[in-house]
């Protein structure tokens, strides 16, 4: 699978939303139940699922999916 | 099955789920999950999600629930509890399934979100409903000094002290570590006043120890070092907690989980979590263990299966002398097993045997083989035929007269498992691994044992449940009922309450619910008050019987009005039903009666959603019905009788001694 559609089920499971579409430009703002706990769920399943840990400013950084998905690209990801 | 071929089955029914949910086709979305769910033993965490989301999206709530609930059997996986605990959390408990409400504060030195949620879905899975108050983040020690804090308003029942080894103020290396553990201690112990003042108990986390010493083994050895300190301190709070309170063992806990996850310093400095994610679910499960055990909620007996689980082999076809017992690595796990056993037993688990066999045959090891350490006078019942294993649990749960929920069931046959799993839900399966070296470490990991005290008597349950069994067979052996009556040979006292008996007269009232008419929880404050009042009859009962003497067991209180004695409370408990003490109680308040100058006796019988069982007890000991008057909960009920020598005749088969007295007669 396509490492944007394994991010995407990661977000669809987290959220419990089976039919969410994230794409590049999505941000917490976009998804009311993205707060800052679920942040933290979000990160520990993303990691989980890649096998990766995020180093420590990489993590606090992250503005949108698209980074995200380029980070995970950079760690040799999909 | 192969472990990829089955990951890939699971995997296939799991997306073909997901699809037809994710387009809106729920029943078929249900069917595949269910499918998932039948290809395990127990389904898994991850499948008990989307049983539970899929239910909820399709308006099954019951179902919803009862999936969340069941994530928790699935092991300690922390994010399918997270996703459970958030399903479960707009449904929650039933009201017909909650045994307790009790109101929690959770006073963290970390970020305890986490905690509190999961904590929630745990206890409910154990029928517990846990209300819940967070203090702000390392905010403990303000909000448990200050009067006006939400702490405070909230009123807790239970304090846990989910704090890490940050909290403790003890510096890296001390040169005078005896005062500074004193001082430690004494904040603990102010703290542990505080709680006292609110009339909470505490369940005390303690402290992980950190693996990051200076000197990894020197510092073991050096009383000032912070190590060395952190491990007396755990040692001072077990011994100084005060009574009612009790430790999570935090420490034991992380170092059999590995310290180096259990502590992750990234989630630390992330978020401020002191206990890793995938640690969580461990910790709260057994805090949720302690809290159980102190509201009485722990499983009482284990009952046991004895072919290939108690020894190796199966005694009808390997004969006493081809078990594996001892003697040799496939033989020795199963003496460690039964070791455990009995360190159970002496903790107050009452042990059951429960085996597919002839009653002689399934005896024969004990009477034979010399390498056995459980004996069959260590079984409060012993139960061998061919009938199924849900018969005889409940057979055993009948004879020693505990529900099936105070049951646990540990089997080494998978379909045995499943057959009680599926028709005695309230009984708890414990799996055991294919492994017999791996049985002690399974049945150990088994956390709903714990309880809050270990007494003597709890060294000495067994007899008495024996006691209770022997009853419950001459019974069913009985040519009839007054024969049984008869052969009990029950003997006993009735008495007017004195200050002796006061404590256990009010532990009666206070948690009596099955046999208890009104369930008006007096007080001992309140009872104290009802002695000294003229108008009041109180009466206990004493009973013994060939088997056991059962101490007080039956308390009625009567409040004369005019020429009516109205009775206020008549409660029993559960080990005596049936065994015609109504009657004698009956006859000792028509006695008192009729020394008043009464001619009336009055009755009400108040529904409690627990106490079915005296429904129709009036109208069985001739009282006819006054009036009726529906509150909600069922109608409470009000009856007569006319005091009369049928009345005051009491029960033909208890022989009494009746104790003079102002109340009774």
């Amino acid at each position: 699978m396509a490492l944007h559609e394994r991010l995407q089920d990661v977000f669809r499971d987290v959220f419990n939303n089976p039919g969410l579409v994230v794409d590049g430009t999505t941000t917490s703002a976009d998804i009311p139940e993205w707060d800052s706990l679920q942040h933290v769920t979000l990160l520990f399943r993303i990691e989980d699922e890649f096998g990766v840990e995020f180093l420590g400013d990489e993590a606090a950084s992250l503005g949108n999916v698209g980074e995200l998905e380029s980070l995970l690209t950079q760690k040799g990801c999909g | 099955m192969a472990s990829s071929a089955f990951d890939d089955a699971l995997g296939a029914l799991l997306s073909s789920g997901d699809d037809h949910r994710r387009a809106g086709d729920l029943d078929r979305a249900l069917e595949a999950y269910t499918k998932a769910a039948d290809l395990t033993e127990v389904p898994t965490g991850a499948v008990c999600v989307r049983l539970a989301r899929v239910s909820a999206d399709a308006g099954r709530v019951d179902e919803a629930r009862d999936w969340a609930l069941r994530t928790v059997d699935a092991g300690d996986d922390f994010a399918s509890w997270d996703a459970a605990a958030r399903a479960f959390a707009p449904i929650g408990l039933a009201a017909g399934a909650t045994k307790r409400t009790v109101r929690v504060a959770i006073l963290g030195s970390y970020t305890t979100t986490y905690v509190t949620r999961l904590l929630q879905l745990v206890a409910a899975r154990r029928g517990v409903r846990v209300e819940c108050y967070e203090s702000a983040y390392d905010q403990f020690r303000q909000e448990m000094l200050d009067p006006s804090s939400g702490l405070h308003a909230f009123a807790p029942q239970l304090i846990v002290f989910a704090v890490d080894a940050r909290a403790v103020v003890l510096p890296e290396w001390s040169d005078q570590p005896e005062a500074d553990i004193e001082a430690e201690v004494a904040g603990w112990r102010n703290l542990w006043a505080r709680a006292d003042d609110l009339g909470a108990s505490v369940i005390q986390h303690n402290f992980v120890v950190a693996p990051e010493a200076a000197l990894a083994h020197l510092d073991a050895q050096l009383a000032g070092s912070r190590y060395h300190m952190l491990t007396q301190l755990n040692a001072r709070i077990a011994a100084e907690l005060p009574a009612n309170s009790h430790v999570v063992d935090c420490e034991r806990l992380a170092s059999t989980f590995g310290k180096n996850r259990w502590l992750d310093p990234l989630w630390w400095d992330r978020a401020k979590l002191a206990v890793s994610l995938p640690a969580t679910p461990v910790l709260v499960r057994h805090t949720a263990a302690v809290i159980a055990g102190q509201l009485g909620l722990a499983r009482k007996c284990l009952v046991i299966d004895l072919d290939n689980t108690l020894w190796g082999g199966v005694i009808g076809e390997d004969g006493v002398d081809g078990l594996k017992l001892g003697g040799d690595a496939s033989g020795d796990a199963f003496l460690v097993f039964q070791d455990h056993l009995l360190a159970l037993k002496r903790r107050g688990v009452i042990l059951a045997a429960c085996s597919k066999n002839d009653d002689h045959v399934a005896r024969e090891p004990f009477e034979r083989h010399p390498e056995m350490r459980v004996r069959l006078s260590d079984f409060a019942a012993f139960v061998a035929n061919w009938r199924s294993k849900v018969d005889n649990i409940v057979e055993i749960a009948t004879d020693l007269s505990i529900g099936l929920d105070a049951l646990a069931y540990v089997d080494d046959n998978p379909v045995e498992r499943q057959e009680v799993r599926r028709f005695l839900p309230d009984v708890d399966v414990i799996p055991l691994p294919a492994q017999p070296s791996s049985y002690t470490r399974a049945l150990a990991d088994y956390a709903w044992f714990e309880t809050g005290t270990v007494t003597a008597e709890d060294a000495q349950r067994t007899a008495h449940y024996q006691a209770r069994a022997e009853v419950n067979r001459l019974e069913r052996s009985a040519a009839s009922i007054d024969d049984f009556y008869r052969e009990l040979q029950m003997a006993g006292s009735l008495r007017p309450f004195d200050d002796t008996d006061l404590a256990r007269i009010a532990q009666l009232v206070g948690k009596t619910n099955q046999f208890n008419l009104t369930a008006r929880r007096h007080d001992l404050r309140a009872l104290q008050a009802m002695i000294t009042d003229d108008r009041y009859v109180h009466v206990s009962l004493r009973l013994r019987d060939r088997y056991a003497d059962h101490g007080l067991v039956g308390v009625v209180i009567a409040k004369q009005d005019g020429e009516v004695l109205d009775i206020d409370t008549w409660l029993m408990s559960c080990r005596v039903i049936g065994r015609t003490a109504e009657q004698a109680m009956l006859g000792a308040l028509a006695r008192a009666g009729t020394e008043r100058g009464c001619t009336t006796l009055r009755g009400t019988y108040v529904p409690t959603g627990k106490n079915a069982l005296v429904k129709d007890l009036y109208p069985t000991l001739g009282f006819t019905l006054e009036a009726a008057n529906d509150a909600g909960n069922g109608a409470t009920t009000t009856w007569r009788r006319a005091i009369d020598d049928d009345a005051r005749a009491g029960s033909p088969y208890i022989d009494l001694e009746v104790g003079a007295g102002r109340g009774a007669a």
